[in-house]
């Protein structure tokens, strides 16, 4: 017998049982300023917010820009100047990049995290080697929780898909918060209108 | 060796144990406040516990959709029996790739397997990307928690070990710096790897997808780089439907560390263009345990270590003080159940406060649990002698009121004329403690004289 076919039989030897699987609707939070909760809630996961105008997105990046000190921007924001990420090269170029700018499509008011998907990044690994990330959003974007994103979403749709909430980090060293820990340093969310 | 035997050596050096205690309550009280943030916490624990025991009693069908529609998305499924054969399975992957350097984040599994130095004795090197589990590989020890692999240790002993091993300054202690370095050090790894090794927090039936949790962002640089991914996973961590991952990621980080959510939950389904994805799907006992509905419950367990935290024993005892891959509450669990000679001292390493259940995510019940294994230790005769000895002696006097009194009279003279007299019954109780001080006369003698006093 295979490994697979043994370890179905085993499982199926042991019964079913009847357990109902629940439903997914529930009263969930409902925020009376989303806005309000989500930046608060991306400065907890260590990352900062700015909400802008569409046409004050430029502006606002070349703030970043100069704030971090980076030479040039990588962006896969069509709105937003800078090298395109479809040009870099492999995926060892990637390492090089000091700020990108990626799209989110659905922004998660109780927790911070923003959706990314490969979907506008042909190099998932840029998104872990950049120094420093901006997110870009539409306000219309965004979600009270988990649920509500999940529900806007095809997770299945691409091969890869991340909520990304803040910088990386880590407090693998007695418990001391170290933001920057494999990833990105920084991570500014940009909420458009 | 038993718990408390293991246990000795990290209660000797008080202040580290202390720390240890003090550090594991700090993690305990995050976890207090980001469950308080969400009004609905109860009702997603119950939803989670349904969803977990729903899945178990339909593993088979769910595995079978999952690897069909994981298939259909490119990755290739293997299934394993064993720790042995999963082992076999990631060797041979690698071995026909010619991989030699792989870069694996953080999993309980591959733990549990054994798989780094299965495959370090076949030449191939396998370095962990999680700091916490970089450190204790270079110590070459085992994690002590499994989420903060490295909490029994001090920053100063962290500086020593990458002064040692990395070349930073000697009596570098910062964890910002040591970070720092761990992370410059990695970063070659990531970059010369030529495959990456992860293991799976959630895995969706409906649409064949693996989502892994990271704070570091190590597994998913680890797997966006090399031509090649290995997920390793348990039968258990399927949930049905991708709107099930609401449930699980809400009180996955909030539970482990107190965070809304970790920096990154990622969500891949089938392979990066040009890579292959390769998910190993491992029983290793656990369709034995499913098949006791008794222990079933504990494989909805999501490994998010808040009963660790929280647990009196654990956090005094330190983990390696359970000789087990998982420690604490569900690791006695676990260990009982399935290799109950060799764990036998872990159901009775618990004080029966109940502190786990109240904060497992997927409501396991724990001490319930624990206290049944003892039960079945009883029944199966592996209690240790002296205990059984001790246990049918005290049934024998609790079961007639006038022996207990007669008992608690000789013991009381006996220890008011003779302190010490206890370390030679019961040395394992008063070696740490001492005993409170003798009462002239017992609860049943002094309710007797006010019931007289009170009829005069
Ligand atoms: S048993 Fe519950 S509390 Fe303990 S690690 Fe598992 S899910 Fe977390």
């Amino acid at each position: 017998m295979t490994a697979r076919a043994d370890i179905l039989a085993r499982l199926r030897a042991s019964g079913r049982g009847d357990v109902d699987l629940p439903g997914v609707d529930g009263e969930w939070r409902r925020y009376d300023d989303p806005r309000r909760q989500f930046a608060d809630a991306v400065q907890a996961a260590g990352g900062s917010c700015v909400f802008c105008r569409r046409e004050e997105l430029g502006g606002r990046v070349d703030d970043l820009h100069s704030e971090v000190g980076a030479r040039r921007v990588v962006s896969a924001v069509p709105e937003v100047d800078g090298r395109s990420v479809r040009d870099l090269g492999g995926e060892r170029e990637c390492a090089d990049v000091e700020l990108l700018l990626v799209p989110g499509d659905v922004a998660v008011a109780e927790n911070g995290a923003i959706w990314v998907s490969d979907g506008c990044l042909p190099q998932r690994a840029a998104l872990f080697l950049a120094q420093h990330l901006g997110l870009v959003v539409a306000s219309a974007s965004l979600v009270d929780t988990m649920h509500d994103a999940y529900a806007a979403l095809a997770i299945g749709d691409r091969p890869y898909g991340v909520f990304v909430a803040g910088p990386s980090k880590t407090a693998d060293i007695e418990q001391c918060l170290v933001i920057g820990a494999h990833g990105p340093r920084s991570a500014r969310v940009f909420v458009v209108d | 060796m038993a718990h408390t035997e293991l246990a000795e050596e990290f209660v000797a050096d008080e202040d580290r144990a202390r720390w240890h205690d003090q550090a594991l309550w700090f993690v305990r009280a995050k976890r207090d406040a980001a469950a308080r943030e969400v009004p609905e916490w109860e009702e997603l624990r119950c939803r989670a516990a349904a969803i977990k025991r729903h899945a178990a009693a339909h593993l088979a069908d769910y595995l079978e959709q999952f690897e069909s529609e994981a298939s259909a998305r490119g990755a290739q499924v293997h299934w394993a029996r064993d720790a042995a054969e999963h082992n076999r399975i990631v060797h041979g992957i690698l071995a026909q790739r010619g991989a030699k350097l792989v870069a694996k984040s953080k999993s309980m599994l591959t733990e549990e397997c054994g798989l780094n130095p299965y495959l370090a004795a076949r030449g191939i090197r396998v370095v962990d990307t999680d700091l916490g589990e970089r450190i204790v590989q270079l110590r070459a020890e085992p994690p002590s928690h499994i989420v903060l692999p490295a909490i029994h240790l001090r920053r100063e002993e962290v500086g020593e070990l990458f002064h040692r091993e990395l070349g930073t300054p000697a009596g570098l202690a910062d964890p910002e710096r040591l970070t720092a370095a761990a992370r410059s050090n990695l970063r070659s790894v990531f970059l010369e790897a030529d495959a990456g090794i992860t293991g799976v927090n959630f895995a969706v039936a409906e649409t064949g997808g693996i989502v892994v949790c990271t704070n570091e962002g190590n597994a998913d640089l680890g797997t966006s780089i090399p031509k090649l991914h290995i997920a390793c996973m348990g039968i258990e961590k399927i949930v049905p439907r991708a709107a099930d991952l609401a449930v699980f990621t809400r009180l996955l980080a909030r539970s482990a560390t107190g965070q809304a959510i970790t920096s990154y939950t990622a969500h891949m389904h089938g392979p990066r263009p040009g890579a292959e994805l390769h998910i190993v799907l491992v029983d290793n006992g656990r369709s034995q345990l499913l098949a006791t509905r008794r222990d079933r419950e504990v494989l909805s367990c999501i490994r998010c270590g808040a009963c660790l935290n929280t647990c009196p024993v654990y956090r005094r005892s330190g983990g390696y003080s359970y000789e087990s891959v998982v420690p604490g509450p569900v690791g006695s669990v676990l260990g009982a159940a399935s290799e109950p000679e060799a764990k036998a001292s872990l159901p009775y390493a618990c004080t029966m406060c109940g502190s786990c259940n109240d904060v497992c995510p997927v409501r396991i019940d724990l001490r319930g649990q624990l206290f049944r294994l003892r039960q079945d230790l009883v029944e199966s005769g592996l209690m240790p002698r002296h205990k059984r000895v001790a246990a049918r002696l005290a049934s024998w006097l609790m079961r007639s009121p006038r022996r207990f009194g007669i008992a608690g009279k000789v013991a009381r003279w006996v220890l008011r004329r003779y302190p010490n007299s206890s370390a030679l019954l019961a040395a394992d109780w008063t070696a740490a403690r001492e005993l409170p001080r003798v009462p002239e006369r017992s609860f049943r003698e002094l309710y007797e004289q006010r019931e007289r006093e009170r009829r005069r």
